[in-house]
């Protein structure tokens, strides 16, 4: 073989390998970012489906709740009955502050005007400075046009490049399984109702009947949020400086907001506290929320602790997402409700 | 901008190679296209430090031009005083004025008289170790006599700032390279390319799959430092040996790989390290670039070997010394250079006064430990997490309790075991001649296909921080 076959030869084997696997990955788009629809999606593409369920109310909803997976069983019903406002849970996995900014611009831009009250739940991962921007932002062009600033040369091109990436590549293979598995027209396992709550559709039926494995879902946690920390080495400037706008921008149009530290589930703790950036970077959230709120004139109240609440331990989906019976302790102990009227916490 | 990275592997790189080998004919033109991909290169990361690089560049062409005029030899020394000066400047600049300013505070802290200097907070260039060290080498060897000037600013910058190189080594120095960039190749050498597509899939595949593995491995036992217990803080100390050889080693093959691409040649930086029977072998086997500068700008100039036994002792002291600050700002780095500085010491002694001879294998283990021990002092963060990690490796804190863990430490055992193996009994990278055949073509684009598709968890070389 001459040295220039042998060349050609290794660049090309080196590309069509390649193709390969963007053939795959594109076809079966794991993550639902080339819009191919071949193959069901193994992330929940929440926010394209949040803004589609908004755009399908023909008044602007005067509440919204923001946050990431953690406030997705916040009842917006619940919310409507003490505030006398109407509601939508506008949470979406991995929600960051980036999101909730891009989320606020595009309610603002839609109806021209800004919702009376915003329930805010921040999670201290959601700032951690080394995990890049979701590309389901960069992915979803109605929240993309509004935060442009967020938003690199390389975060649009990663989803290019995640064509060829490991991640993906594996995505792909679960979700080619899970086809061969089982039949593609099943039943989804949880859906998003009209008003933006989460239906955990096989977790509660599970639960219900007794046979939910919490210990499973708990470590599942611990290992994922064990990852999260270990490389959280210090809050995300931009990520503040999204939060600072968002809670900004709705305090400027006279919005209510209200802050919160999300809660853990008690067994979580020792395996966080473990971690040695965990207590540090809970507690530079919670100095940053505060400062927030006192500055912006907003309310924020530090949720993370169960005992802040009343919380029940037993009413967790996991380590990190509260039920309902949570939940509705939590807005109780946000707006604080004395004798029927509204006072906002400061 | 990293080698293992998408924007490099698909846009960087085919379109550098592209403009290179298309500008044959036009040695300017194409010398301004390979400065200009590379200041991007370097820019990707910070642009701002474009301004020191060029600097740096600037300063060193200037003194260089003005060394060859001058007649005296005051005069070419006191230009050469300003490079030094300049180029050692910005280093401590930018290096080591937070070191300082904490190190003077912790002297006033002792001696109770409170903190008194505010210590500044001040990016470290990537990089900066590496080019200011090349362009010194220009200046002094000009000064020496050693090299001619540059053809013009355009080589001088092109030599500089030469992206496969750049940011980590091998340093080159003029010398190496003179030749070369007077008389560019205008056709592509296929041999060559060749040759570079292995150094280079070989170097991607020491970094990408095995360093990041092994990392994966050890970086979670390392920031739990004060848990540690015996084994884990071995398994630790062995898996850092061999991710900072495969990614250094990775690097610099990589550097190696690019420069035949483009029909350039840059000298071995590592020869299998941790087959060296002793500590001085080991020192012209690991970073061998580095070693011999500061052998010939250093140790030499120092006076060497060549005014007695004690003097060359207290010479290799200081080089080493000199040495391991060189990698950081910290007392863990002055530690590991005078750790290493007593073994080259101490081996002189041995060699000197000492007739017995001990077998091969037994100094090539003794050797390795040495390092270990040397590389406990590098990894560590200060030296309070020195002490802890010693604490665990004798095992003060018990053998291992966590089963959690210890299954972590048998998987991420085997990898390391494995991959040292290798380190001491394979050939390196340098030794093999690849066979130009449709099997190594296959095995050649197998590695790089895998190494690209791991390119989703970005990594940055650990040579980087210095």
């Amino acid at each position: 073989m001459t040295p220039r076959s042998y060349c050609l030869l290794t660049s090309g084997l080196t590309i069509v390998g390649l193709a390969m696997v963007a053939s795959l990955n594109w076809l079966v788009d794991p993550f639902g970012h080339y819009q191919t629809r071949c193959f069901p999606v193994i992330v929940q593409a929440s926010r394209a489906e949040k803004l589609n369920l908004l755009e399908n109310h023909l008044e602007p909803p005067s509440g919204l709740i923001l946050g990431s997976s953690r406030v997705l069983k916040f009842e917006p019903k619940y919310l409507d009955e003490k505030t006398g406002l109407t509601f939508f849970n506008a949470g979406v996995n991995h929600g960051r502050p980036a999101d909730f900014l891009a989320i606020i611009r595009w309610y603002q831009q839609r109806w021209k005007t800004l919702p009376k009250m915003v329930v805010l739940g921040v999670d201290s991962a959601a700032l951690n400075e080394s995990i890049p921007l979701d590309a389901r932002i960069t992915t979803e062009p109605r929240l993309a046009r509004v935060i442009p600033e967020a938003i690199t040369l390389k975060d649009s091109l990663a989803k290019y490049c995640e064509l060829v990436s490991m991640k993906q590549a594996r995505s792909s293979l679960t979700s080619l399984s899970a086809c061969i598995r089982g039949p593609r027209s099943g039943e989804p396992t949880e859906y998003f109702a009209p008003d933006g709550r989460i239906v955990y559709l096989q977790r509660e039926a599970q639960l219900r009947d007794g046979v939910y494995d919490f210990g499973a879902a708990l470590r599942y946690n611990e290992r994922e949020f064990d990852q999260l920390y270990k490389s959280f080495r210090q809050i995300s400037g931009s990520e503040a400086m999204y939060l600072v706008d968002t809670v900004r921008l709705l305090r400027e149009h006279g919005t209510q907001v209200h802050i919160f530290l999300t809660p853990f589930h008690p067994a979580m703790i020792p395996t966080l506290t473990k971690q040695m950036h965990f207590e540090a970077r809970e507690k530079e959230t919670r100095q940053l929320l505060a400062m927030l709120a006192m500055h912006c004139g907003a309310a924020f109240s530090d949720l993370a602790d169960l005992n802040n609440f009343a919380g029940d331990p037993s009413a967790f989906v996991d380590g990190i997402h509260p039920l309902e019976a949570n939940t509705r302790r939590m807005i109780d102990r946000l707006l604080n409700i004395k004798g029927g009227s509204y006072i906002a916490l400061q | 901008m990293l080698f293992n990275s998408y924007e490099f592997m698909f846009l960087f790189l085919p379109l550098c190679l592209t403009a290179w080998w298309w500008l044959g004919r036009w040695p300017s033109i194409r010398l301004t296209m390979l400065v200009a991909a590379s200041y991007l290169f370097y820019g990707w990361w910070n642009w701002h430090f474009t301004a020191l690089l060029a600097f740096s560049t600037l300063l060193d062409w200037m003194v260089g031009y003005a060394i060859e005029r001058s007649e005296t030899r005051g005069r070419r020394l006191a230009f050469l005083m300003v490079s030094l000066v300049g180029n050692l400047g910005v280093l401590a600049y930018f290096k080591y004025t937070g070191f300082l300013a904490s190190a003077v505070n912790d002297i006033l802290d002792a001696l109770r008289f409170g903190t008194a200097i505010p210590v500044p907070q001040i990016i470290l260039p990537v990089g900066i170790s590496f080019y200011t060290f090349q362009t010194l080498t220009y200046s002094i060897d000009l000064y020496r006599g050693q090299v001619k000037s540059a053809k013009s600013l355009l080589h001088f910058a092109a030599y500089v700032s030469m992206f496969p190189q750049l940011i980590a080594g091998p340093i080159v120095r003029y010398s190496d390279v003179e030749d070369q960039l007077r008389d560019l190749p205008t056709r592509p050498d296929w041999n060559q390319i060749a040759r570079g597509i292995w150094f280079f899939a070989i170097g991607m595949s020491q970094k990408v799959l095995v360093a990041d593995t092994i990392a994966r491995t050890i970086t979670p036992l390392l920031e739990s430092c004060s848990e540690l217990q015996f084994i884990g803080a071995w398994l630790a100390l062995v898996g850092y040996a061999g991710q900072l050889y495969f990614d250094f080693a990775g690097y610099s093959n990589m550097a190696v790989g690019l420069g035949y691409m483009m029909g350039l040649s840059f000298p071995q930086n590592f020869d299998s390290p941790y087959q060296a029977s002793n500590i001085q072998e080991f020192w012209r086997r690991w970073h061998m670039t580095l070693s011999s500068f500061l052998r010939d700008y250093l140790y030499i100039p120092l006076g060497g070997n060549r005014h007695g036994v004690l003097l060359s002792y207290r010479n290799l002291m200081i080089v080493m010394v000199l040495g391991g600050i060189w990698h950081g700002a910290g007392w863990t780095f002055l530690c590991w250079g005078a750790f290493h500085g007593c073994l080259l010491v101490g081996y002189a002694f041995y060699r000197n006064r000492v007739t017995y001879r001990m077998p091969r294998a037994l100094g090539v283990g003794l050797t390795f430990v040495s390092v270990l021990v040397g590389w406990l002092l590098f990894r560590s963060v200060d030296l309070s997490m020195a002490q802890e990690w010693l604490t665990a490796l004798t095992g003060l804190r018990g053998i291992e309790n966590d089963l959690g863990r210890s299954l972590i430490i048998s998987f991420g055992g085997l990898t390391i075991g494995a991959s040292l193996l290798f380190c001491w009994l394979a050939p390196n990278v340098w030794q093999f001649q690849p066979q130009l055949n449709w099997r190594t073509s296959v095995v050649m684009a197998g590695l790089l296909w895998i190494c690209i598709l791991r390119f989703d968890a970005e990594s940055p070389f650990l040579y980087f921080q210095f």
